[in-house]
């Protein structure tokens, strides 16, 4: 079965996908034979963009976020544990997972870095800091990833 | 040299004995003693080079050539056979020789040091000044080494410098090509088994697809009557079983049975639910709301689901406005309506609030 060509055909159509399914997508992303295709970068970035933005609605502290991978990777992992996701729904942690995410963090980060670089400058006098600290304006942030999803 | 040289004018306005007696010079001054001349006409040229340095000709001077041919009888032109190891290789002095009629003359070099033979090539290239028409092919058919010719600056420098940046693309897609490979087979490492967790996680997903997409046909489906009226609140006419409705459906012509329902309110209802055809009965929206802000049309339609009574309605309104009670608004608007005087009442309240 081609689960990405379904997957993606859902996407397209609107269908209510359910939270974990973003969560699967990202441990399964570099499964090509068995997805059945590639998962297409415009995907993993509607995927990666559901979880951080819950992850930034779940925490209002602060104006900026700093989309560094150790941020990224615990924003998953909370994700996935929040919604009991697989394996999350009977343990509370799971080395196995952080491999998985760990070996994909060089896709995601892409994926984060191309954003970071069509956001504003969190600071107008130092942009050059906000781009190295992956630094972006939580309240942008929120309305990319809004109309993103 | 006893070949007879024409006395006819040459390329480059350069009689052609000069041209000989200079090669003849040049030649010993390499060393090349063994120069066989000889006249061959154009298919003994033909017949005898493997390769013959091919160059086309402008159409006007191809025809003059032709005539001086035919009028002398033979050509202007030398041949250089470069006698290899692969056969021999001819460098004629002219850009479109062999296919006119007429002898040429031809100077046979045997090439054991191929080497020195590239350099003689070389030398009467720039004697004959033909640089721009021989090809680096013609050179390497000599010797073969492109990176001899290269030092020695037979080749030219843009020949080279292509074969040095053909050589660097070589390394690096070699390398690239490398990588790849090496990338793959870690992928083909990974791939080879879908781990555990991988392999829960592929049937979850497939699983939460199915699962959209029965939702997704569902809702193409037509709601339930009965799910409807519970979402409008008047759940007591979902409740009615299969037999109930048939029942009603029965009597809907008989009109006079519904007198059997004594509460007015609840008659009321099934009379417009039986002439509305059994529809689902929407509820009435305020005249003009069309015309409302979009916040307060959404603020209304959350606000009038499941709510009995207008009081209701308000009291829900200022418990979501202003944090009200809803029970207390509720009472306080039964009173007001209920007792003359809403209004004094109202304002006595607020006086007493203020003091």
């Amino acid at each position: 079965m081609n689960v990405i060509a379904q997957l993606e055909e859902a996407v397209k159509t609107g269908k209510e996908l359910g939270p974990c399914t973003w969560f699967y997508l990202l441990i399964l992303m570099g499964r090509k034979k068995e997805l059945g295709g590639p998962v297409r970068k415009r995907l993993i970035a509607k995927a990666l963009g559901r979880i951080l933005l819950w992850a930034v609605n779940r925490n209002g502290k602060g104006n900026v976020v700093s989309l560094k991978a150790p941020y990224v990777r615990n924003a998953i992992i909370l994700y996935a544990r929040e919604h009991k996701c697989y394996p999350y729904d009977g343990a509370q942690a799971s080395p196995q997972v952080e491999r998985i995410i760990n070996a994909h963090m060089r896709a995601i980060m892409a994926v984060v870095r191309r954003w970071v670089r069509i956001a504003p400058p969190c600071d107008p006098d130092t942009p050059t800091v906000c781009q190295r600290h992956l630094m972006v304006k939580a309240e942008w942030l929120r309305q990319f990833l809004s109309t993103l999803t | 040299m006893g070949q007879t040289q024409p006395q006819i004018q040459v390329k480059h306005d350069v009689p052609i004995e000069v041209k000989l007696e200079q090669v003849q010079r040049l030649l010993e001054q390499m060393g090349i003693r063994n120069v066989e001349p000889a006249a061959a006409t154009a298919a003994q040229v033909k017949r005898m080079c493997v390769e013959v340095e091919k160059r086309r000709a402008a159409k006007g001077y191809v025809e003059k050539m032709e005539a001086v041919m035919t009028s002398a009888g033979a050509s202007p032109y030398v041949v250089f056979a470069f006698q290899t190891q692969q056969g021999i290789i001819c460098i004629p002095d002219a850009n479109f020789i062999i296919g006119t009629n007429g002898i040429y003359y031809v100077h046979k070099m045997d090439c054991r040091d191929s080497l020195k033979c590239a350099q003689v090539a070389d030398k009467v290239v720039d004697l004959l000044g033909i640089r721009s028409l021989v090809s680096s092919a013609t050179f390497l058919a000599i010797h073969p080494s492109e990176q001899e010719l290269c030092e020695l600056g037979i080749l030219p420098p843009s020949a080279c410098r292509k074969k040095e940046k053909e050589m660097e693309k070589t390394e690096e897609e070699e390398e690239e090509e490398k990588e790849e490979e090496e990338e793959e087979k870690k992928t083909a490492v990974k791939q080879e088994e879908l781990e555990p967790l991988e392999s829960v996680a592929l049937k979850k997903l497939t699983e939460e697809l199915m699962r959209a997409q029965r939702h997704a046909a569902e809702e193409q489906k037509p709601k339930d009557p009965k799910a409807t009226l519970k979402e409008l609140g008047l759940g007591w006419l979902a409740e009615l079983s299969e037999a109930d409705v048939a029942a009603l459906r029965s009597v809907a012509e008989d009109k006079m049975l519904l007198n059997t329902i004594k509460d007015a309110e609840k008659r009321n209802a099934v009379r417009k639910f039986i002439e509305s055809g059994f529809a689902v009965p929407q509820p009435a929206a305020p005249p003009n709301i069309a015309k409302w802000p979009q916040k307060d049309v959404e603020l209304f339609t959350k606000l009038a689901e499941g709510t009995r009574s207008f009081h209701e309605l308000v009291a829900k309104y200022l418990e979501a406005e202003f944090g009200c009670d809803v029970e207390i608004v509720y009472k306080m608007l039964k009173d007001l309506v209920q007792q003359a005087g809403g209004c004094e009442r109202l304002q006595r309240i607020r006086s007493r609030l203020i003091t």
